[in-house]
């Protein structure tokens, strides 16, 4: 498998988006916001279909797109009286429906290529895409390591964000961004329907087992990187999209730990009725 | 009428403050001065504006007419944060992710103006969580704790910010007797620190030695603002000139508690 240059590129933007989208995601789990990068993963689509229509670089446009939608989900939310969730559904459907008709209007084979960056493709990664996400992957690091204390302290609570004087608006806008960056990491091999699903469900699998926000990202992380080379190397051999099998691998983690805990929770506390003196 | 305390300046001043949701005013020309070294507590029924006030002392809500001034300047122009450490009721997404005691308290010590070390920082929230006497339960997760062990997390994040204005909301509520004391004791050693202290209660109970002014709200203006030995026969002519409810009579004997 690993002496195709494809696959391996295919691997190292794996590593990349296992690593950082649950990074991302435990702050959006936090904030209540696990279906952001859905939405986003939506508007990156529009991105793809104008790339069609204007035979410019698909990652490149998704990536101006996503983040111009990530400002305009904050102003609506901040400015209007919107509510969040609403905001991200009037942004999720426009998304979507601009997609599908630059696409549409782009012709050729550009509804067959659309599929790829829905689903995510093995063979769809490029050189230069293997650069940008690279790229994208170092900035969200840089990002984290820069304002995660105070996007911490806003996701816990904002009104005390507000009180420490940090810029809450700023700050979730900067989130916000950061999802958007991270669909577009995960395009190529999650893809845009089902990336979302990779910020989201190793941060609900890590948490079956930890006890604080640090250990919850760095194990969901690992989770992340497991099962997006795992699904990857699945999805070679059986011929089988990788995003869906990527996802399908998380949710079987998850429902695992989750299973496991439970039992170890249940016989944790049957012993602790039997240590009990019995009263009659 | 403003309690003035000995040559200082007051550490947060509210001049004609009024604030309105929807045209419905809720707070209307407040003026009050907090001093430091002196507690204070704002008390008054349910939906008299307590927490209203102390958000807008804190720059949460619009200000419709007035203004705030916090050591002196404007609160829009008031930038270091660090010296103001407030207490919610609780944390508003403390339940989703798993957060450590030790992560809640130290996010408290996030001040885009000011940096600290990870060393200095963990040496400020130990110190703070013993003060609370729940430093045994640093690496626990904080959903883990009861109601009351919570609230103590809570005051304890606004220990470790060594501030010197301290606003808390309800800082008692849901503690048992035996952790209020312990509650009490670390807020009393805030004030003879010099601290100004300002705190929401229902019940004067626990604090009754250490309130120096009692504001009470009633009908969206401050009712009665004085010492705590007026306010029996305060609270009554508050009852009987302002027309209050029987609820609110009731509240206000339990402040007398």
């Amino acid at each position: 498998m690993l002496s195709y240059e494809f696959m391996q590129r295919a691997l190292i933007a794996a590593v990349i988006v296992g690593l950082i989208a649950p990074l991302v995601g435990v702050f959006l789990v936090q904030r209540r916001l696990a279906l952001l990068g859905d939405g986003m993963g939506h508007v990156a689509i529009a991105g793809v279909g104008l790339a069609f229509l204007t035979g410019t670089e698909p990652v490149i446009t998704a990536l101006i797109v996503s983040i111009l939608g990530a400002f305009i989900l904050e102003l609506v939310r901040n400015k209007s009286k919107t509510a969040g969730d609403l905001a991200l559904a009037l942004i999720f459907y426009g998304g979507i429906s601009g997609g599908v008709l630059l696409t549409s209007l782009a012709g050729g084979k550009a509804s067959t290529a659309l599929n790829q960056y829905l689903f995510g493709s093995l063979s769809t990664v490029s050189t230069q895409d293997f650069i940008s996400l690279g790229f994208a992957g170092l900035l969200l690091i840089a990002i984290l390591i820069k304002f995660g204390n105070q996007i911490f302290a806003m996701s816990l609570d904002l009104e005390t964000a507000r009180v420490q004087g940090i810029r809450v608006t700023a700050m979730s806008t900067l989130l916000t961004s950061m999802a958007a960056v991270t669909v577009v990491v995960g395009m190529r091999t999650v893809g845009l329907l089902l990336v979302s699903a990779i910020m989201i469900v190793p941060v609900a699998a890590a948490q079956q087992l930890t006890h604080s926000f640090k250990s919850t990202g760095l194990l969901a992380s690992a989770i992340g990187v497991l099962c997006a080379t795992g699904g990857l190397t699945i999805s070679f051999y059986v011929d089988v999209p990788p995003g869906p099998t990527i996802v399908l691998l998380s949710l079987a983690i998850f429902i695992l730990l989750a299973l496991t805990t439970s039992s170890l929770h249940l016989r944790h506390k049957n012993e602790i009725q039997e240590q009990a003196p019995h009263t009659h | 009428m403003n309690l003035t305390s000995a040559n200082d300046a007051p550490s947060i001043s509210a001049r004609h403050l009024c604030v309105s949701f929807d045209d419905i005013s809720v707070l209307s020309d407040i003026n009050l001065d907090f001093y430091p070294g002196k507690t204070s507590a704002i008390l008054g029924a349910n939906g008299s504006g307590k927490t209203t006030l102390i958000r807008a002392l804190l720059g949460l809500l619009p200000v419709h007419e007035g203004s705030v001034e916090i050591h002196g300047q404007i609160l829009e122009n008031f930038k270091d944060w660090h010296r103001v450490a407030y207490v919610p009721q609780k944390l508003i997404n403390s339940a989703t992710v798993p957060v450590s005691v030790f992560e809640t308290v130290n996010a408290a010590l996030v001040f885009p103006s000011q940096k600290m070390s990870g060393k200095e920082k963990k040496s400020q929230v130990l110190s703070a969580l013993a003060q609370v006497g729940l430093e045994h339960r640093a690496q626990d997760r904080l959903d883990e704790l009861s109601d009351g062990q919570q609230r103590r997390v809570l005051l304890a994040r606004a220990l470790a910010t060594k501030a010197d204005i301290y606003i808390l909301d309800e800082p008692t509520a849901g503690v048992d007797s035996a952790n209020q004391v312990v509650l009490v004791s670390a807020i009393r050693s805030l004030v003879a620190k010099g601290s100004c202290v300002i705190m929401i209660t229902h019940e004067l109970g626990p604090f009754k030695h250490d309130i120096d002014n009692a504001i009470v709200l009633a009908n969206g203006g401050v009712a009665y603002h004085g010492p705590v030995a007026n306010l029996p026969s305060e609270a009554e002519s508050i009852h009987h000139n302002l027309g209050t409810t029987n609820h609110s009579t009731t509240n206000q004997a339990r402040l007398l508690d």
